[in-house]
């Protein structure tokens, strides 16, 4: 299992290689530099245009400020922001918390309610509960997020005003003042997500609940809770698993949209902020972190696998 | 005063708004008189949340023209002067303004006992550092060309000269909220060398600035030491009265939150709001819906030196075939909110002329293929290039090249991300067309439209003859004669076809019932909440 985790790990190396080079490429590709966001509407000449763009050392070949970034940006050192006068690093560790705080609380409510309404609706085939999650996941994924993230606020914010309609207040302000502004995004978030976990759920289930161990299990005389939740649900973790570390990963992403319609200031935020403005430190450092943690998580998916199911050996 | 190019590039949700006046002020004569409401006491205390559509791009307001630079440090910084209710210069910091030797000499004298935000007294040597830095990093600092020396012969005494006859103009360069010529402890201005980056941020102002948090949101309390004017308030100038504790501006970027957060009750105020949500908001008894002027010019701006637009034929085709009524109609959606005017100057300034609107005919689509057979335009593509994420900029586009299309102009419309439209309006190669939109109320202030360096050098309109005219209006102090410059920038504007003139909107800002503005300040330009309390 070590040696398995070790080998894991080693494998992040040429993966970060091609991400790292990948975000170096595309953030030079697109057309527009951060000197033309930078000056923005001032009246500047060429020759001021071309001081700050050897200021910056956008001046030099593209491969020659490749290989000046490369070894400094595996230790983690993306350097200065153009536009927030801090460290990269200091900048994205400010709007980490929020972006975490926002896709880990939308997974707790997904596998809340995702995995027990699909267990259910996979014991209860053809019934209003299977019914019930059938309709909620495919409204959940239909609805586009941004469109289910206005409609609360309408609703719960703007007509029974339950909690605020959008913002964030660090916990500085109160802990209410901090968890009320997260319980809108936190629900537009996860309602897409939990209809990919209760589909996949039941999908499982079923195909597990139809195998021959579990009418065994049956057979001995087991308690059908038993049989569900020791035996069935068990096996059937190593797929839900696998979902769960996705719809994560993807509620990073989604994120983006989220952070923009409920202005929560979060790394999702910052990434299209510095897209628009080309701040290029920012912009790599951002999707770099992003990737970072969406690597760890595949780990950890992969690990879960032994957990539930032992007989999973990695060689 | 007043030019305010960031409109259409900062503004999430477009343009919005129209007549500037509400039931306190009155239009007399084309300009804006206003008067104030009779108030109740006004409450001291509480928190003022602003809802502001984008983040602060610096915190430095003397190196920027950026928004929304001025409805935050409007209330913490101050300059010798600054804009009144009639957006004509009023002294702020500085007692008087005298000028002699032909307006070669400005003489100011300051307020005595005016204390920063950090205790210190404001003495000359502070207003001449800051000057000195303003001219360096400002982008409005250049209007200071002539400047030849600022003399401080005592605590109290500012001195500047100039090399060529300086009017009036001066006055309002210097307090123009655009870029404001603001003053700072002079420690803090000779620390400062690099635009954009001040080591401390400290005014004058009735609010200290606390702290800004990156892209969440600024916050000011009251100074209590703040030493006031004696005279009337008076829009940024006058007595400033700060009844609120506190005022956050919270970043909202996208305008249904910002309008949702309103209903919710967690913002007292929001700035730009779609126009199309005023009636909406209005018949809502707990809310405000605020028209915001002056009026906003809505304009096309070619490429004048290289490709099919630097023809004067094709440019005067296109101003020919415009027909602004349409425009309108697709630039807002709430009629009240449009207004089409012959004028480069807002309907509210007193410059505001009809000069040269006998040039030519909008709308006419015949003498627009006469232009095009003149210039053998051979249906070669002319771009118009927007932002892809400006609704406003589309909608604009979208009508241009319809109407383009009936005088058999084959105009295309090219969309990029915002960086992109920036970098390349001033690449020659790339651009022909783009549209915008300002505020201008003085002719002076047109100088950097017309002088060859916006957007760039390489695509920029200059001419001798407007030059002329911008040299005599620089020196020139009496009104009459400087109306009369006006009107020939003016028709020259529409001879050589500068710009196409596409309308004004005008502006939308709400608020909550309980935020009294015994001012009417929120009903004029960038957000000045001078006066503002809450009812309860």
């Amino acid at each position: 299992m070590l040696l398995y985790t070790l080998r894991r790990i080693l494998e992040f190396v040429p993966t970060i290689f091609i991400a790292l080079t990948l975000i170096f490429v595309i953030t030079r590709l697109v057309p527009g530099s951060p000197i033309t966001a930078l000056i923005g509407n001032q009246s500047v000449d060429a020759a001021q245009i071309d001081a700050i763009t050897k200021q910056l050392g956008l001046d030099r070949p593209i491969l020659e400020q490749y290989l000046e970034w490369l070894p400094r940006v595996v230790t983690g050192d993306f350097g200065q922001s153009l536009f927030f006068s801090a460290p990269v690093a200091e900048v994205i560790l400010d709007r980490f918390p929020i972006t975490f705080a926002l896709t880990f609380m939308a997974l707790l409510v997904t596998v809340a309610v995702g995995i027990p309404l699909g267990i259910l609706s996979a014991m209860r085939r053809g019934g209003i509960l299977d019914y019930f999650g059938n309709v909620l996941s495919s409204l959940g994924m239909a609805l586009p997020p941004f469109w289910l993230g206005f409609m609360l606020m309408l609703v719960f914010a703007v007509s029974l005003q339950w909690v605020p309609a959008s913002g964030y207040r660090p916990m500085e302000f109160g802990f209410w003042s901090w968890l009320s502004r997260l319980v809108l995004p936190v629900l537009a978030l996860s309602v897409s997500q939990i209809g990919l976990v209760v589909r996949m759920t039941r999908s499982t289930m079923i195909e597990v609940l139809g195998m021959e161990y579990v009418a065994m299990a049956r057979t001995k005389g087991l308690r059908e809770r038993t049989v569900i939740l020791r035996h069935a649900l068990r096996n059937a973790m190593v797929q839900i698993v696998t979902v769960i570390g996705l719809v994560f990963a993807l509620g990073l992403g989604g994120s983006v949209i989220i952070e923009n319609v409920f202005a929560l200031p979060g790394l999702g935020e910052l990434i299209t902020t510095a897209a628009v403005r080309r701040d290029y430190p920012t912009l790599e450092g951002g999707i770099f972190y992003l990737t970072l943690v969406a690597l760890v998580i595949n780990l950890m998916v992969d690990l879960a696998y032994a957990w539930f199911n032992p007989r999973i050996r990695y060689a | 005063m007043l030019r305010r190019r960031t409109v259409l590039v900062g503004v999430v949700g477009g343009l919005a708004a129209t007549s500037l006046h509400l039931e306190a002020g009155h239009l007399e004569a084309g300009r804006l008189v206003r008067t104030a409401l009779a108030a109740d006491e006004p409450v001291q205390g509480g928190t003022l949340n602003v809802g502001l559509h984008i983040p602060l791009p610096t915190l430095d307001w003397q190196s920027t023209v950026g928004h929304p630079l001025p409805h935050v440090m409007g209330h913490v910084y101050e300059g010798l002067f600054g804009l009144g209710s009639d957006l004509n210069a009023e002294p702020e910091l500085a007692a008087s303004a005298e000028a002699s030797d032909g307006g070669r000499t400005w003489t100011f004298e300051l307020r005595p006992g005016v204390l920063f935000h950090n205790g210190d007294t404001l003495t000359s040597a502070d207003v001449k550092a800051s000057l000195e830095r303003w001219r360096t990093v400002g982008p409005k600092g250049s209007g200071l060309n002539t400047l030849t020396s600022i003399e401080t012969p005592d605590d109290l005494t500012v001195v500047m000269s100039f090399s060529e006859p300086m009017g009036r103009y001066l006055l309002l360069l210097l307090g123009s909220d655009e870029n404001k010529a603001v003053i700072m402890p002079a420690a803090i201005a000779e620390a400062s060398t690099t635009p954009g980056q001040l080591t401390e941020v400290v005014g004058t102002g009735p609010y200290r600035f606390v702290e800004y948090k990156e892209d969440q949101y600024a916050r000011l309390a009251r100074f209590e030491d703040y030493v006031a004017r004696d005279d009337a308030p008076n829009y940024q100038t006058g007595k400033k009265i700060a009844n609120l504790d506190e005022i956050i501006f919270w970043i909202v970027p996208e305008s249904t939150t910002r309008v949702a957060g309103l209903e919710s009750g967690e913002y007292d105020v929001i700035a730009e709001v779609p126009d199309g949500e005023a009636t909406r908001l209005a018949e809502n008894p707990d809310l405000d819906a605020v028209k915001n002027g002056p009026g906003v010019l809505l304009y096309m701006m070619f490429n004048h030196k290289v490709g099919p637009t630097a023809e004067l034929n094709i440019r005067k085709a296109i101003q020919s075939l415009i027909d602004p009524a349409e425009i309108a109609a697709v630039a807002v959606s709430n009629p009240d909110f449009a207004l089409t005017n012959p004028s480069i100057y807002a309907p509210e300034s007193a410059y505001n002329t009809d000069a040269g609107s006998d040039l030519y005919t909008p709308g006419d689509v015949e003498k627009a293929k006469e232009y095009l057979a003149a210039a053998n335009y051979d249906g070669e593509p002319i771009t118009i290039q927007v932002i892809a994420t400006n609704s406003l900029q589309n909608r604009l586009a979208v009508a241009i090249a319809e109407q383009a299309k009936r005088a058999g102009l084959n105009l295309e419309i090219v969309s990029y991300d915002l960086a992109t439209w920036v970098a390349n309006r001033r690449d020659p190669a790339k651009l022909n067309i783009y549209t915008s939109g300002g505020y201008w109320v003085d002719p002076s202030l047109w100088h950097a439209e017309f002088n060859g360096t916006f957007p760039s050098p390489e695509v920029g309109f200059i001419s001798d003859r407007t030059e002329e005219i911008f040299a005599r209006l620089a020196a020139e102090t009496d009104f009459d004669k400087r109306k009369a410059l006006g009107e020939e920038l003016q028709r020259a504007f529409y001879e050589q076809v500068a710009m196409v003139n596409l309308g004004y909107v005008y502006r939308l800002v709400a608020k909550q019932g309980r935020v009294v503005d015994p001012y009417d300040n929120l009903a004029l330009g960038n957000m000045t909440l001078h006066g503002i309390y809450l009812a309860d």
